[in-house]
């Protein structure tokens, strides 16, 4: 019996050590992740149950969100990495991705994945998120820009998407009336954006690569520019009129940002915008009666059709020593029910190739954007983008107050991307 | 015998000694405040200056290389000069109107407290919401002030106020002038009710009429408070940034693209932090100047 007893007790201590050592194991692990989309909505919701996710299926590991907008996110990230206080994981973008490198704070990617599931990421969206042949953050999903048009009045009109920007100066015109017959027009052909920030920038780029214009480029080991060139002048020149010669933009384009310019469709002020996938989101959830009534295509073509891919992910960032918990979260976000939570409720287009055989990117509305991807450029790493829309925008802001004739504005932006490039050089 | 040297008692420290050290240990605390709140940050700024930096990992020294710039290209010449004229519409415009409501508030009438509080509303309000209600005012879209001009046939298709530069500044003044005039009103207000009513009677007594109390008696009353708060006013208003952000973001062009407004994108759009910091110096040199100008006048009135 004593024998029988101390066995017991032997039994017992020995699971009591087991239990010990098992919890030591499963030692709790804190991921902070600096993120722009917990401000938004719906997206803060998406990722914050994809984390959710993950701490269901290994309880040990827990997510603290750092939540920064949109327009101030890139002066979080500054502030946390001059104060030495940085998250393990941090949002990026490829408008963004240079600012990170300068700032030293992304850890290459490669080697926490094998080849063959990088293989699996769309090759351009890879691209976008490499800087000097490292994969300095995870693509999760994109927004490719395309143009986002009322198909039901193009179909009242009897009018077909636009190929060329000739097409789409007549489409404008056809679309822009005086609906109440007050005598003042009250629809817009074009919701234009002519402000001279990101928002702007990012959709311009795309038109002047759609006239043959790269604003800046590398070659030879240098940045380069063709602002200036006569491709140049007649993009600036052409976007002006659609305000200033054709009238078919709302009044204050200048003054009109991304959301005023969404709530132009909503509204149903305006029948076509350039924009990337995610405006759906924004559309619908204002105005559910606009589903099945719109449409997008590619951005019109002068010389080529264009698109911005406006890839986003994570980083890791490279003084976190839990960069295997980060990776292995960023697979599990990436996995299939998570990657098209995002399509589904967000309208993003996922990066993994296997992927896009969801009837969701095929319906009318999201299938500009997929298409264009085909059509996309890569986005200029270069650290100076963000003047380089301020440079580029003086030149059809002049144009649209008529302070300055094309020549002059032309050469003055010229003028100042060579400063510009010299001095990020 | 013992003797006693009558010196030996004298108190190590005179009683003015004593309590210059207790003054001093009193403001040990304040001046290291000073110099981790004030004095540091201001020559960090100038170190700043002369790198060009991203404040992390990118630290190169540049020297004066980006005081030369700001003196020898146009820009920032055009962002000062647009700030000069912008704090001085503004100041005299808070003068003008804060003046005009304070002499009408110091008029005993029914009332008076209630149109006091009004009149202060704009300056309770914060700027970030004042800016934001004005820019939807002015909306071409959606904006009262089209939709009135239209229904009154004033204008036949909406104007794009905020896009225009010939109207943007204006407006952006306007609104800056709106903000802004409360303060002054009630600074003039304190200061006329410091008058004293028997100065203003012998001067009825001695002949003067209304125009010459106002230049004899009522200017000359109120000049310390009016040189306070041009100080205060001019330099609040030279280094103005929420407003005409929030409104124009610097735009149409540059046509209200201030000097903070210029500070900021640069440091915080472009990440150019020492281009910025070169920018601040020159402001603060300014404003000092300023300042020393505005007090040298104030302490000339005093003597």
């Amino acid at each position: 019996m004593k024998k029988f007893v101390c066995f017991v007790l032997a039994f017992a201590l020995v699971c009591t050590l087991l239990s010990f050592a098992g919890a030591e194991s499963e030692e709790k692990v804190v991921i902070r992740i600096l993120s722009s989309q917990q401000t938004e909505n719906p997206e803060g919701s998406i990722e914050k149950s994809i984390s959710d996710a993950y701490t269901a299926l290994h309880p040990n590991v827990t997510f603290e969100y750092i939540s920064a907008k949109s327009n101030e996110y890139i002066k979080k990230l500054q502030a946390m990495g001059t104060a030495g206080d940085m998250a393990d994981m941090f949002q990026n973008s490829s408008n963004n991705l240079p600012t990170t490198v300068d700032l030293d704070l992304c850890f290459d990617l490669t080697g926490l994945f094998d080849a063959a599931y990088l293989d699996g990421l769309q090759p351009q969206m890879r691209e976008e998120a490499s800087y000097g042949g490292e994969l300095l953050f995870m693509p999760t999903q994109s927004l490719p820009m395309a143009l986002l048009y009322r198909d039901d009045w193009f179909q009242e009109e009897g009018l077909q998407p636009p190929e060329t920007w000739d097409d789409f100066i007549a489409c404008a015109q056809a679309l822009t009336k005086d609906t109440d017959g007050d005598g003042v027009i009250d629809r817009y052909g074009f919701a234009m954006i002519a402000t001279k920030d990101s928002s702007a920038g990012t959709r311009f780029l795309p038109i002047l690569r759609s006239f043959g214009c790269r604003e800046v480029y590398f070659e030879d080991g240098k940045w380069k520019t063709e602002v200036g060139s006569d491709a140049f002048k007649l993009a600036c020149q052409t976007f002006a009129d659609l305000d200033v010669k054709y009238h078919v933009v709302q009044p204050g384009s200048i003054e009109t940002s991304y959301s005023e310019a969404a709530n132009l469709l909503v509204a149903n002020k305006a029948a076509m915008m350039i924009t990337g996938s995610n405006a759906l989101g924004t559309i619908y959830a204002q105005n559910p009666d606009l589903k099945g009534k719109l449409a997008t295509c590619a951005i019109p073509a002068y010389t080529t059709h264009t698109s911005r891919l406006g890839t986003l992910g994570y980083s890791i960032y490279k003084g976190s020593e839990k960069k295997d918990v980060c990776a292995d979260y960023l697979r599990f976000f990436l996995e299939e029910n998570n990657a098209l939570k995002w399509t589904e409720i967000s309208y993003r287009v996922p990066v993994r190739t296997e992927y896009y055989g969801n009837l969701i990117l095929q319906e009318k509305d999201m299938k500009g954007f997929v298409d264009g991807i085909e059509s996309a450029y890569a986005w200029p790493q270069f650290l100076g983008i963000a003047k380089t829309y301020e440079i580029i925008g003086s030149v059809y802001q002049a144009l649209i107050t008529g302070s300055m004739d094309i020549d002059t504005a032309s050469e003055q932006a010229r003028v100042a991307m060579e400063e510009l490039i010299e001095s990020y050089e | 015998m013992i003797t006693v040297n009558k010196h030996q008692y004298k108190p190590v420290l005179t009683i003015h000694q004593k309590d210059r050290i207790w003054g001093m240990l009193f403001v040990i605390p304040s001046f290291f405040a000073l110099v981790l709140l004030v004095i540091y940050p201001m020559l960090n700024g100038f170190y700043v200056s002369l790198f060009n930096t991203n404040l992390v990992s990118r630290n190169t020294y540049v020297g004066l290389k980006y005081y030369g710039q700001l003196f020898t290209k146009p820009e920032f010449g055009n962002t000062l000069f647009t700030s000069l004229k912008f704090t001085v519409l503004v100041v005299c415009g808070h003068f003008l109107v804060g003046g005009l409501f304070a002499s009408l508030l110091n008029k005993p009438f029914p009332g008076r407290s209630f149109f006091r509080m009004i009149l202060v509303l704009p300056w309770v309000i914060p700027e970030v919401s004042i800016g934001l209600v004005w820019k939807w005012i002015f909306n071409p879209v959606y904006g009262i002030i089209n939709y009135y001009l239209l229904q009154w046939k004033v204008i036949s298709e909406p104007v794009a106020w905020l896009s225009n530069p010939a109207t943007a500044f204006p407006i952006v003044v306007f609104i800056s002038i709106w903000k802004g005039f409360p303060l002054i009103m009630l600074l003039i207000s304190a200061g006329l009710q410091t008058i004293s009513q028997d100065i203003l009677e012998a001067g009825i007594i001695d002949g003067a009429n209304r125009m010459q109390s106002v230049v004899y008696i009522y200017i000359p009353s109120l000049k310390p408070v009016i040189l306070s708060a041009i100080i205060l006013d001019t330099l609040w208003w030279f280094k103005h940034f929420t407003l005409v952000w929030m409104t124009t973001a610097g735009g149409p062009e540059s046509a209200t693209n201030l000097v903070s407004i210029d500070i900021y994108k640069t440091a915080f759009e472009y990440f150019q932090y020492g281009q910025a910091a070169a920018r601040s110096v020159v402001v603060f040199a300014i404003c000092l100047i300023i300042s020393i100008i505005q007090r040298g006048g104030l302490r000339e009135k005093k003597g």
